[in-house]
């Protein structure tokens, strides 16, 4: 790279290197804009998540608040609501991590198998696609496909002689829906990932297994799934890690009163207490005790990776 | 993996069962768009005759963009988004890039302080309820840069950037600091002229997340004029009308409904192709392993 191209930066004062301090300081200069912004727009709200510890009020502020030790966290925990969100956060996230995990490993799986170059670059490229493509226009045309009067899925419903059912309306299938729409738009884009990782294996390996005449079946669970293990272990951790993030924005743009029961999770139940009904030391805390459960639980699944002999995040 | 010709009977049978699967998971991926796009150019009529399953819509017509076009709401929602997408994009990458140099320099005193800090920001956030205090400490609600000061940086890819920037030849800092550079010029006209290509594909990924956000326009834009795209359409889609500038409601039929999706989703399809050519780089991995 760079051959040679000139660098003429004289500037006109002195030549030859700039001392040490002088570097330093420039260096420092840079970095400024940057520290100002994560010390005002992360550390900052880090700050008035102490509101949590309060009876935040707008007019005395953060600091002024009196303060109410845990009595928030007690609440929550004591009121009637804590057990279903708790229940309806793990179990979607649950049922994505347990469907969607082995889904994306598949198709990587699949798609490393073509030989077409075509058909690969083709099935790669349309399933990623819903990657990049909000929630809102997702939930968009769920709701068409899925309504249960014009919907092309209810047509398909009645063409086989059932009768159509309101799906996002139902707390049967509610869940079913988010995880599906969430394997929908999200297989595709992991599959690369795992797809990166595959590219990097040893074609030797599968040489060496095919003079021992193993079957494509066999090259798989024998050399490929052993030569992306680590990245499997790194992208579990981080679902693992969170588990209590079910999904605020897809469940946020799909969900509604009829499914309120089943659907509810804590980050919408956050939204909904903290930023509608202005309960903010309330909302605070919930978040907070989503936030530092899910810590704990990253820091402990790397421990867990790296005690079975695997590289973790760290 | 291309020499692989002697296939036994299994492996056949195998390769065909794959290749029928990837068949169905295109045509899956694939189906809700065109399903889209082609309600959106559907008649009224048809689909009022027909429904909205398997539709085709035997005459073209362009009538729901027309009106989706020709709502004023929809123009407005849709000069918001351009104008965050573009002016949060070049914020993002401006700060992204002046933060991640010196990160990369190990000369930088207090480097691995900086960075832990950093790092830790990705596990552990306040929450939005105080970020929503903040924002309106700041007197941030209904402007702009509710929208862009709150994600200026994205730790993930400033730590792939300093990545990056570790990865080019140290000897380029040793010529030009010879030659008296400051290290602000070292970064504009050694080291930046090489990062076109994260510099790209950093850019197109903020611009992505700039233009499909909604969450942080409906919590800190309450003047409806100020709406960008995603917001306005989830109201349309939940409410299936959207009120005008001048207070009128307009109702939204099946076809308008997609267009107006489809104008959301089609400057993504049209970036996707630069995205995609830097996906096989591993990018996001290197996101994920900080």
């Amino acid at each position: 790279m760079h051959s040679g191209r000139r660098i003429s930066l004289h500037s006109s004062r002195c030549h030859g290197p700039l001392p040490k301090a002088a570097r330093n300081r420039g260096l420092l200069t840079m970095l400024v804009p940057g520290l100002i912004y994560f010390s005002v727009f992360c550390y900052g709200p880090m700050y008035g998540a102490m509101i949590a510890f309060k009876d935040y009020s707008m007019l005395t502020g953060i600091w002024g608040s009196p303060w109410a030790g845990f009595k928030h966290f007690a609440n929550f925990f004591s009121s009637p609501s804590f057990w279903p969100l708790l229940r309806n956060t793990f179990l979607i996230s649950f049922y994505k991590l347990a469907f969607g995990f082995p889904v994306a490993i598949a198709l990587a799986l699949m798609l490393n198998e073509v030989e077409s170059k075509w058909l690969k670059g083709v099935v790669q490229t349309i399933s990623a696609v819903p990657h990049f493509v909000s929630w809102v226009v997702i939930a968009g045309i769920m709701t068409a496909m899925l309504s249960p009067t014009e919907g092309l899925i209810n047509e398909l419903v009645k063409s086989a002689g059932r009768r159509p059912v309101f799906f996002l309306g139902s707390k049967q299938w509610f869940r079913p829906i988010l995880v599906v729409s969430e394997i929908w738009k999200e297989s595709g884009w992991s599959a690369i990932i795992y797809l990166a990782a595959m590219s990097g294996i040893d074609p030797a390996l599968y040489e060496a297994a095919r003079v021992d005449g193993a079957s494509k079946y066999r090259q798989i669970i024998n050399v490929t799934l052993p030569g992306i293990r680590s990245t499997i272990a790194v992208l579990f951790i981080l679902k693992v890690g969170n588990i209590l993030n079910a999904g605020f924005e897809q469940v946020f743009t799909l969900i509604n009163p009829l499914v309120m029961s089943v659907g509810d999770i804590i980050d919408t139940w956050v939204y909904r207490n903290g930023l509608v009904y202005h309960q903010y030391s309330l909302a605070t805390a919930v978040n907070l005790f989503k936030s530092v459960v899910g810590m704990v639980l990253i820091f402990s699944s790397n421990w867990l990776i790296r005690r079975s002999g695997e590289r973790g995040i760290w | 993996m291309s020499t692989r010709t002697i296939l036994g009977r299994s492996d056949r049978a195998f390769d065909v069962s794959i290749y029928v699967v990837l068949v169905m998971v295109a045509v899956v991926g694939l189906y809700p768009f065109l399903h889209v796009l082609l309600v959106s150019v559907t008649a009224p009529e048809t689909l009022i005759r027909r429904g909205t399953g398997f539709i085709w819509p035997g005459k073209m017509t362009l009538e729901a963009y027309r009106e989706v076009f020709g709502s004023e709401a929809i123009r407005r929602a849709l000069l918001m988004s351009i104008a965050r997408t573009v002016v949060g994009t070049a914020v993002n990458l401006t700060l992204t890039t002046l933060t991640a140099f010196p990160l990369s320099r190990e000369a930088l005193p207090g480097r691995n302080v900086f960075l832990t800090l950093i790092v830790f920001t990705m596990l552990f956030s306040g929450g939005i309820i105080p970020t929503y205090l903040l924002v309106a400490r700041l007197k941030l609600v209904d402007t702009i840069w509710a929208l862009i000061l709150p994600t200026a940086i994205s730790p993930y890819y400033l730590i792939i950037m300093k990545n990056y920037f570790e990865g080019l030849p140290e000897e380029l800092y040793e010529a030009a600091s010879m030659e008296g550079a400051s290290e602000l010029q070292i970064l504009t006209r050694v080291i930046l002229p090489l990062s076109r290509p994260i510099l790209a594909t950093l850019g197109l990924f903020y611009a992505v997340y700039h233009w499909n956000a909604f969450f942080d326009a409906m919590i800190f834009i309450n003047d409806r004029s100020k709406y960008p795209l995603q917001v306005l359409l989830r109201e349309i889609v939940v409410q299936g009308n959207v009120q005008d500038m001048m207070g009128d409601r307009v109702i939204f039929g099946q076809n308008m409904k997609m267009a107006v999706i489809a104008v959301t989703t089609i400057p993504i399809l049209v970036i996707y192709p630069l995205i995609q050519r830097h996906f096989a780089k591993g990018i996001t991995l290197g996101a994920i392993k900080g």
